[in-house]
Parts: structure tokens; sequence; C-alpha cells
């Protein structure tokens, strides 16, 4: 058994180029090379207006505890029933509240 | 450097073995995001956000540099080169930033299982944690592509590998008949 022949490798319409001439960029590369430039634009849109940004609704530095912080208010109440801890872990809103 | 008929099958079914389980541990991520995202109740939270993690960092991470891995040695090892042909070139090109924003992800995936593994957060905290399906879809969407692309080999050769079939004999032109 041997690898599968690579056929037709010279593009879309198959056409063996000049010798000297460089291959075309098929018409599925040139398609596929808009989508994602178009998707990396609106991803550029997105954190210009803050959708994607750090203090949007998402990205890198929304949950990493440091200055984006989480989207968690300092006001949160803690539940019905919490105990001291769990209070003043809300109020203060820490990642390693002190355990008791 | 061309792998033998019997390694290249080998090398083959890790690499098939290890992407196609990368998607699907993508696909059971997506569901625990959605839950995150959807849910009410603290206890599916907390369960979604730890489970997120563990599925993130024990097998996704894992699956994504093995399969990223087998690609290149199965790209080397074969005529086709990582460099020669598009839909090669475009398929490492998607894995390379697949993994970049899934190592970055990785990071707000353990916050959020972290704050949810705390007993002391509150169901009013959990629900406030939001979720990660815009990357997680987008992630399986872009593996998918991926997938279409290594099954369906579009036709196209880089200036690159035009160069080097100009410069190799050609063995596989075709005869009438």
């Amino acid at each position: 058994m041997t690898d599968p022949p690579i056929a037709e490798p010279y593009g879309d319409d198959n056409v063996i180029p000049e010798p000297g001439s460089k291959p075309s960029m098929p018409r599925w590369v040139r398609a596929f090379v808009i989508i994602a430039i178009i998707l990396v634009l609106a991803a550029v849109v997105g954190f210009l207006t803050g959708q994607l940004g750090p203090g949007g609704d998402h990205g890198p530095g929304r949950h990493t505890g440091s200055a984006g912080g989480p989207a968690l208010s300092s006001a949160v109440q803690p539940d019905p029933g919490a105990g001291a801890a769990e209070a003043a872990a809300a109020q203060g809103w820490m990642l390693s509240p002190p355990r008791q | 450097m061309t792998m033998s008929p019997g390694l290249r099958k080998l090398a083959l079914a890790t690499h098939l073995t290890l992407s196609v389980g990368w998607i699907g541990a993508v696909a059971a991520y997506v569901a625990l995001d959605a839950a995150a995202a959807t849910s009410e109740d603290a206890q599916i939270l907390r369960a979604a956000y730890i489970g997120m993690e563990l599925i993130a960092r024990k097998v996704i991470v894992p699956l994504a540099f093995a399969s990223l891995l087998t690609g290149i040695v199965m790209s080397l090892g074969t005529k086709w080169g990582l460099f020669r042909h598009y839909w090669v070139l475009i398929s490492f090109l998607l894995t390379i930033i697949a993994i970049g924003v899934l190592m970055v992800e990785t990071q707000t995936i353990s916050y959020l299982a972290a704050v949810a593994a705390d007993p002391t957060t509150s169901a009013a905290d959990l629900r406030r944690l939001g979720n990660t399906l815009v990357h997680s879809v987008g992630a399986a969407g872009v593996l998918v592509v991926i997938l279409v692309l290594n099954l369906y080999k579009p036709r196209g050769l880089t200036r690159y590998g035009w160069r080097k079939q100009l410069s190799t004999p050609q063995r596989n032109s075709k005869t009438s008949g």
C-alpha cells in the first residue's frame, strides 16, 4: 500500500502552470481568507466596543481576578443561613476567603 | 522522509483518534457550558464549572497538543508536507490558533471552577459568573472546519509546494486509458 496519489494539485481549474509562472490561489482559499478577515474584523470591533474586552461579556481578562475583576458585585448578599465567613466573603468578594 | 505504509497507517489511526476525541471532548464541554449559561440551580452551576475545568485541563488540552503533534508527524512523514498544500497549511494554522485561545481560556475556566468550588460562594454569585459559550462553540466550529478540510483535502498548492513539485521529478503523470 502506498500513499494516496496527490491528484490534480494545480488548483481549481487543474491547469498546470507554465514554467516560471506562479500558481494562482484556489477560489476556496480566497473565500476562506475573506471569511477569516471578516471574523477578525468583527472581533476587533467587539473589542473596541467593549463587548469582547476585559470589561465586556467575555475575554481573557474577564475572570482572572485581577484588575478586570469578576463580574460580581461587592454588594452580593449571602444566601439565607450563610455563616459569618460567607458573609465576609460575599461583602469583599475574595478569591480565597479566610477559612475558619 | 516518507513513512512506511504500516507506520503511516498507525500514525493516521492515532491522529484520527486524538483529533476526533478532541472534538468529542469539546462537545461534552459545550454541554456543561450551556448548563452554566442557562441553569439557575446553584448545585448544577457548581458541578458544571468544576466539570468544565476537569474536561478542559485533563482532556481537551492534552488531546489538543497530541493532535497537533501527530498532525505534524503525519504531514512531514507523508507526501502532503506541512506547507505544500493549502488545506494542510490552513488546518495547521487553525489548530495553532485554537490551541492558543484554549490556553488563554483555560485560565478563565480555572478561575470559574475555583469560585464555584468555594463553598462560601453564594448562589447569586454563581449565577453571575457567566460562561465561555462563545469560545467553546467557536472552538467546535473551528475543529469541524479542520475535520472537513482533512476529509475533503481540497486542491491547491502553495507557492512553496509548487516550487518543491517543480524541483522533484514527476512520477505520477497520467496516461490515457
